[in-house]
């Protein structure tokens, strides 16, 4: 019996050839290949405290969290409706005052105070945006750019109402390091999940509808402004919740929550991984953030670094990391035996 | 009478596009609306589907003011556009560009929100003269032949279900064979019901279809009147002089 | 109180002046090229800075600091133009974010070159006139009467100069432009460093009045959007009206209010003519009304 050549096939093939929707996976190797990227980067988050339990990596890696759902709730307005937000931190912000304010003056409970902070947020900067949602894109991203840094002066205003530069302190902090690690990672786990059931249903599709020909959408009788305003306000709710965790884990809320740093931070992230893609921002949160602590000469010149990232990012590659990466493990090959 | 146009005005800054026009549309009619370059035919549609405000004037939609109104709002009631430079979702595969006026509220309401979108969309392309089975139906529509580009935008209008439908300009930049296939399609669209109001350059397509035209020239309204009274009176051929070959 | 008006008129005709140029020169480019140039602030602080190291540090004359920098800040914009949107022309959302990242990058390099406490620049003429009982330094006269001048250049090169006309015509119809000969790529990049010069014109002046400092680029920066807003995007009469709304009102709320407060005349304005008037007070249909 003759033995039949062996070649090289690309991993992916034989799944899509043999199946359009449904799985038939024929080897340990193929199902390693289709699951491995889904599961082992939560695995890897979750399992993270048990192999390293410094603090201080603790700390970086909750941050990276933190920049992970903001940046995944930036991309389901800048990726994938068109509305590209140049003051997220509007949202970080709004968030933290607000739940601070709930939980130190009105001793609102913690468990209480978060999702609340993060509603109340999103409605405030929701309220703000929403004048800026009839008009072209530009327009939003004007405006956007500009609150943020409008309501730093508001708040160094106003000192006897919201604290001024010293800010709000006193808020509960009853979690440790390793529990708040927990709380921002499945944070972003569930944000990630959540916003991607939004972006590929049918409202997922209206939004990129809009984002692509929003006159077109018009006239299939859909309410543009509306969809917006639904998806500025989910978008809010994210980051605002994570504004929320953060005031309470810092058990202080300042106006550096509104800094022009979260907000770029955030576009560059995004950038980084990839616009649309959903995950690709978060990975860029990771990458940002832990080369930064890495090398901590960068720390002091991190909005530098992400600015020239940036430009570098979009004169030369706007595909990003996770759609490179993606194209590299779908021409993962083997070897099979020719029959 | 289903559309009423009440001294409509609208200028650009210097350019009056549209100038005191006035006109009403009954149920079940195909009006064609026709006039040279820069007439002001898209500036009617877009104001009657509400893409643009009237500077003055009234359009009433069965006998309700929609003047105003915001583009999803007037489609919504139940009138349909195309647009004359095609608008795809370039980047959405044709039959997405389908599904979304499916997701409206007005088909929402309409069918009771029972049944699959894409089944139903391919239905409308295939009504469009799409081929069931083709490619183009998975392909982003930005890649599809102009052809096909018009054939999608009268089919979102159509997926819409509406009652009148404004057509810019679909037959321009169409084949001979092409126009002659879509033709007829309009005649069974008016035989089950839709009004259609269809703007064209080309006086000579729409002859045969239309129940009644309306001339505009320089955002006047010259004329109304069957078929025949537009294409032997004076004044529009006086318009149309030296373009002799496109009124005939 | 009417002591409070004669202060808001007189610092307000004054911050109206500065702010007009800079607001007209983000007019302008965007006019020209349809650039929203987050960079712009950041022009106003190399100006500002170059002043300092010419100025104060190197102790050249004044009229050489000043010319130098400007040259400078030109040639940042021009730069701007040439190496980052000259590949990007077009794709509105990669042009803005890398202005803004342009914009970021061009202030923590000052902040790495000079220190970032803010800095002090002397005046360039001593004394004060009267107007009334009122002390009004020389120096803000200067703004005004120079800023006067700056404009009347602007408006002389844009109407009567070669370029000024090509750059009208870029504006108007980027195509016929092209078919006339007219080359739109440069005319662009000409309009940015013009545009330069005007923020940069606005940062030399104002810098004796106040410190030199980063944050100045965020609040030009973000004046400037309001006002072109306000004014109607691309119109250049409308910024310049624009600018001494806004110009009265930021001295009003300092005045009565606290100077934190200044910023906010900025937002509530986008967002009331968002609400009432999106073009603007001075702006065409053209600019909102696309073409459907
Ligand atoms: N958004 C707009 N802004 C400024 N002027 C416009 C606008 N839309 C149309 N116009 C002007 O109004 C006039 C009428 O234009 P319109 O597009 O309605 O003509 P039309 O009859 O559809 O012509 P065509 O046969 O070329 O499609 C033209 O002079 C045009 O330049
Ligand atoms: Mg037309």
């Amino acid at each position: 019996m003759a033995k039949g050549r062996e070649r090289i096939e690309r991993l992916d093939r034989g799944i899509r050839a043999r199946t359009r929707d449904m799985y038939a996976l024929m080897s340990y190797a193929e199902i390693i290949y289709l699951i491995g990227p889904r599961i082992i980067p939560p695995i890897l988050l979750l399992v993270f405290p048990l192999i390293i339990s410094d603090p201080y990596w603790l700390l970086v890696m909750s941050y990276a969290a933190f920049y992970g759902v903001a940046s995944i709730s930036w991309d389901i307005l800048g990726g994938f409706t068109g509305l590209v937000s140049f003051g997220h931190a509007l949202f970080i912000g709004f968030g933290g005052y607000s739940a601070a304010i709930l939980n130190a003056w009105y001793g609102v409970p913690i468990y209480l105070s978060i999702p609340l902070g993060a509603l109340i947020g999103a409605g405030l900067g929701t309220l703000v945006f929403a004048p800026c949602l009839r008009t072209k894109g530009a327009y939003f991203s004007l405006a956007s750019l500009v609150a943020p840094l409008v309501m730093i002066g508001v708040i160094y205003a106003s000192a006897e109402i919201l604290g001024g530069e010293e800010g709000i302190y006193g808020m509960a902090n009853p979690f440790n390091d390793v529990q708040w690690y927990y709380i921002f990672t499945i944070t972003l786990l569930v944000s990630f999940l959540v916003i991607r059931k939004v972006v590929y249903g049918k409202f997922g599709l209206i939004l990129q509808a809009i984002r692509d020909n929003e006159p077109a959408v018009k006239a299939s009788g859909i309410n543009v402004v509306k969809y917006k305003l639904i998806t500025l306000f989910i978008s809010g709710v994210f980051a605002s919740f994570v504004g929320a965790l953060q005031a309470h884990r810092l058990a202080f809320v300042g106006p550096t929550f509104f800094n022009l740093l979260h907000s770029v931070s955030i576009i560059a992230m995004s950038t980084l991984g990839g616009i649309a893609t959903i995950v690709g921002p978060a990975l860029g949160a990771y990458i940002l953030v832990i080369l930064t602590e890495y090398l901590r000469i960068l720390q002091d010149v991190r909005m530098l670094l992400y600015a020239i990232i940036l430009i570098i990012l979009l004169i030369f590659r706007p595909e990003g990391l996770f759609r490179y990466l993606e194209r590299i493990y779908n021409t993962f090959e083997r070897k099979v035996v020719e029959e | 009478m289903i559309l009423k146009i009440d001294n409509l005005h609208k200028r650009f800054g210097g350019i009056k596009a549209i100038d005191d026009v006035s006109f009403t549309v009954n149920e079940g009619e195909i009006i064609a609306v026709v006039g040279p370059n820069g007439a002001g035919k898209t500036t009617l549609l877009n104001l009657i589907s509400g893409f643009i405000k009237p500077d003055k004037g009234k359009i009433l939609f069965k006998g309700r003011d929609i003047t105003g109104m915001s583009p999803s709002k007037i489609a919504e009631l139940g009138i349909a556009r195309t647009f004359q430079i095609p608008r795809p979702l370039h980047k959405l595969p044709t039959i997405f560009n389908i599904v979304i006026p499916l997701l409206s509220p007005r088909v929402k309401r309409l069918t009771g929100g029972v049944g699959d979108e894409l089944v139903r969309a391919i239905d409308i392309l295939e009504e469009v003269g799409f081929e069931r089975d083709s490619d183009y139906i998975r392909k982003p529509a930005g890649l599809l032949p102009h052809g096909y580009l018009k054939r999608i935008e009268l089919a979102r209008a159509l997926a819409l279900r509406p009652e009148i439908l404004l057509l810019d300009e679909l037959l321009s930049g169409l084949s001979r064979p092409e126009v002659t296939s879509i033709l007829p399609l309009l005649t069974r669209l008016k035989d089950r019901g839709f009004t259609i109001i269809m703007v064209e350059h080309r006086v000579r397509d729409v002859s045969a279809i239309a129940d009644r035209m309306i001339v505009l020239n320089e955002g006047v309204k010259i004329m109304e009147g069957t078929p025949e009274e537009v294409m032997t009176n004076e004044k529009v051929i006086e318009i149309y002089v030296g373009r002799r070959g496109e009124l005939a | 109180m009417y002591e409070a008006l004669v202060i808001i008129l007189i610092y307000g005709t004054v911050l109206g002046f500065t702010l007009a140029l800079v607001a007209i020169g983000l007019s302008l480019i965007y006019g020209v090229a349809r650039i929203i140039n987050f960079a712009h602030g950041a022009f106003f602080a190399i100006s500002a800075y170059s002043l300092y190291y010419f100025f104060v540090s190197i102790k050249l004359n004044l009229i050489l600091s000043i010319f130098f920098s400007l040259v400078i800040t030109a040639l940042v914009g021009g730069a701007l133009y040439r190496i980052a949107l000259d590949r990007i022309r077009g794709m509105e959302l990669n042009e803005m974010i890398v202005t803004l990242a342009c914009a970021i990058a061009t202030i923590e390099i000052l902040r790495e070159i000079f220190a970032p406490a803010p800095l002090g620049v002397p005046t360039f003429i001593p004394g004060q006139i009267y107007i009334g009982t009122y002390i009004v330094e020389m120096q803000r006269v200067l703004i005004v009467i120079t800023s006067v001048i700056s404009l009347i250049l602007l408006w002389l090169f844009i109407k009567k100069t070669k370029y000024g006309i090509a750059m009208r015509a870029v504006a108007q119809d980027e195509d016929a432009a092209m078919l006339m000969g007219i080359n739109p790529e440069f005319m662009s990049m000409l309009a940015m460093m013009v545009s330069a010069i005007l923020a940069g014109f606005a940062g030399i002046i104002i810098a004796p009045t106040q410190t030199v400092a980063l944050e100045n680029a965020w609040y030009a920066l973000l004046n400037g959007i309001a006002i072109v807003i306000l004014g109607g995007l691309g119109s250049l009469w409308g910024s310049l009206v624009a600018a001494f709304i806004i110009g009265y009102a930021e001295v009003a709320v300092a005045t009565f209010l606290s100077s934190h407060l200044k910023t906010v005349i900025a937002l509530i304005a986008i967002l009331v003519v968002l609400v009432i008037k999106p073009s603007g007070i001075f702006g065409k249909h053209r600019e909102l009304e696309e073409r459907v």
